[in-house]
């Protein structure tokens, strides 16, 4: 009997358990789904209801979405800003962290602790301190305005990442290799970045995320046609006296794609990395 | 090839802490050496010194006839094989093994010939496509023997390197770097924990205690004559028995009185104990050096009983643990001797093979 009863009450945990997480998957995925779905609806359709599934999808929204906004433009520009301020990121912390986790100077926790602490102040409390900066240095409504920015926005976490990845890497393999001759930049460089490999991967990834999403900055630090990234283009569609909610489903389909690609491919290395690192040592 | 000389060294890490005093050594040209001793006597701090991964706080270090206090390890011709391998993860044996040469811009050729020439020489030539991660701890230990090999340093410094292996790999690969030492003709400086390594591949042994070298000589002599307690203690397997006993004048003769046994000390020893009349001393006897059998037992000089309580046969051997004049025992007899647990054992002490020690000193009186 008991053994029965445990049985039943087990179940039906089990059965809450799936619920609940079903419940979390559809809380997560909806809106994505819904935006796709819905790019490929008619403007009455959507209005006329919501979550129906489109009656004959069309790639009406995708033409007009094109033809809207300079979104191709915008991806272009957002693609050479993710990139390079995503390299220049990696490669610039991979060297700070390096240091940080290697050596030993004077006032280094300090330092390391006051850089941290850039991952606790809202970004919105940059907004004008960094835009007076962009504007002094002429980098006013530029490409390399904005991968400067997003190359130092993400420096926080990118550096956390990387620290805990060479503080994993035992010592040994950097005197290896200073015993077989290599010197400070060479161990760096062929040994223990290769080494660094998994904890680069999603430092990388996350940078790439943020700044391919970041809008706030995008939108601060830029006028005309020549910086613009793809967030931006989203604001065509409202901006308009015509809601084309189609074309503005379809920008927001084509603006997050990447993403979703980037995140998939390297999530496993991601997700690991985000917690290794952190225990050993 | 190359002699190592430490003169007056002291190591002082951040903080004060003096981990090495002043510790002098001279290692000789193709020598063998081993550095033992417990953890953090600074065996290793001292290699490390040579390899120049450690700075050197004070003192002076030649590697030949060159200061190299301030010389980077690089330029320093030195190969070191460590504890957990540091073979480098992204490269595959091969790649590892010829990346030295590669530093130093080594023509391909012969860093192939080089790079297969070791391999071979350490039967690895089959794994020289793989990744280390591919590899057994044997097979790993062989790539860092090569890695160092390749370059034929003038030094090789080895750090523990059979300690993360088992205990057979561990039997197999100490002949190994016996024999590699043999046909390499280079200084070795080799540090352990372990005694039975040092005992078997040393040709000089360092025993250390608290960045201290206690004692500098061959295994045989390690042996046979401890400077101190602690050398006596630690060279040797079972260890040495300590017993607490007195020097009394018996006759005008030295005696050394265990509870209710008197051991004589052979004529040539007596000199020694000069001045020792009724001192309290400290009795080291070798398990092997007690004889349940033989012309030693016969003659009824040094005879002494053992209560045993538990005997544990090794094969060749018996180890009785037991009591005498209470105080524990070990003794290691053949194994045809039989002694139940509870029976008591007669034995004669081998008198010309005790040492005695200081108590207040710990040096050795005599051995």
């Amino acid at each position: 009997m008991s053994h029965m009863q445990m049985t039943t009450k087990e179940r039906v945990l089990c059965v809450l358990k799936y619920l609940f997480l079903a419940l979390c998957v559809f809380v997560a995925l909806f809106p994505i789904i819904w935006v796709i779905m819905s790019s490929f609806k008619t403007n009455a359709e959507i209005l006329s209801n919501g979550v129906a599934l489109p009656k004959t999808p069309s790639l009406t929204g995708y033409r007009n979405a094109l033809t809207i906004s300079p979104i191709l433009n915008y991806f272009g520009h957002s693609i050479i800003i993710t990139t390079v301020s995503t390299v220049l990121n990696v490669l610039f912390l991979a060297m700070a962290a390096y240091v940080f986790a290697r050596c030993r100077f004077r006032g280094r926790d300090v330092l390391y602790f006051i850089l941290s602490l850039a991952m606790v102040i809202p970004m919105t409390a940059l907004l004008h301190p960094v835009y007076s900066v962009i504007q002094a240095l002429g980098l006013y409504d530029t490409k390399t305005g904005l991968i400067l920015v997003y190359t130092a926005l993400n420096l926080p976490m990118s550096l956390l990442i990387l620290r805990g990845t060479f503080l994993s890497i035992p010592r040994a393999l950097e005197e290896a290799a200073y015993v077989d001759g290599a010197g400070f930049v060479r161990t760096f460089f062929q040994i223990m970045l290769p080494c660094a490999k998994g904890g680069l991967t999603s430092a990388a990834v996350l940078a790439f995320l943020q700044s391919w999403n970041e809008f706030t900055f995008a939108l601060v630090l830029t006028s005309g046609q020549d910086a613009r990234t793809l967030p931006l283009s989203l604001s065509y569609f409202t901006a308009q006296f015509s809601f084309d909610y189609p074309a503005m489903f379809a920008a927001v389909t084509i603006a997050v794609i990447p993403s979703i690609i980037v995140f998939a491919v390297f999530q496993e290395q991601v997700v690991s990395s985000l917690t290794a690192g952190s225990v050993k040592e | 090839m190359a002699s190592i000389t430490l003169k007056h060294i002291q190591k002082v890490y951040p903080g004060g802490v003096k981990v090495i005093e002043d510790l002098n050594l001279e290692i000789q040209d193709r020598e063998f050496i081993v550095l033992v001793g417990p953890s953090g006597c600074g065996k290793s701090t001292t290699l490390r010194m040579i390899a120049g991964l450690e700075e050197v706080s004070g003192g002076e270090l030649y590697i030949g006839d060159r200061l190299v206090n301030e010389v980077v390890p690089k330029e320093r011709d030195i190969a070191m094989v460590f504890q957990n391998y540091a073979l480098y993860p992204h490269m595959t044996v091969y790649k590892n093994m010829a990346f030295a040469l590669k530093l130093r811009k080594t023509d391909k050729a012969l860093i192939d010939q080089k790079v297969h020439e070791a391999a071979r020489i350490l039967d690895i030539e089959h794994l020289l496509n793989r990744k280390p991660r591919a590899l057994s701890g044997g097979q790993r230990q062989r790539v860092a023997l090569g890695r160092a090999m390749v370059r034929d340093p003038k030094v090789f410094l080895l750090d523990e390197p059979l300690s993360n292996l088992d205990a057979k790999l561990r039997t197999q690969m100490r002949t190994e770097i016996t024999k590699l030492h043999k046909r390499l003709q280079t200084t070795f400086v080799y540090v352990t924990h372990d005694q039975t390594e040092a005992m078997t591949m040393g040709d000089r042994i360092v025993v250390m205690k608290e960045g201290v070298i206690q004692q500098v000589d061959t295994p045989q002599n390690l042996y046979d004559a401890p400077c101190n307690l602690f050398v006596a203690g630690f060279i040797g397997s079972p260890q040495m028995n300590f017993m607490d006993a007195q020097v009394r004048l018996r006759d005008g003769k030295y005696v050394v009185a265990l509870g209710p046994y008197e051991l004589p000390v052979s004529p040539e020893k007596q000199a020694a104990l000069e001045g020792y009349d009724g001192k309290n001393v400290t009795l080291g006897i070798r398990p092997e050096d007690f004889h349940a059998e033989g012309a030693l037992l016969a003659d009824g000089d040094c005879i002494v009983e053992m209560q045993v309580d538990i005997a544990e046969l090794m094969g060749a051997d018996t180890y009785f643990h037991g009591v005498c004049a209470g105080t524990q025992l070990n003794v290691r007899a053949p194994s045809h001797i039989h002694a139940p647990a509870g029976s008591l054992l007669r034995l004669a002490v081998d008198c010309k093979k005790m040492h005695l020690f200081d108590q207040e000193s710990q040096q050795a009186i005599l051995n």
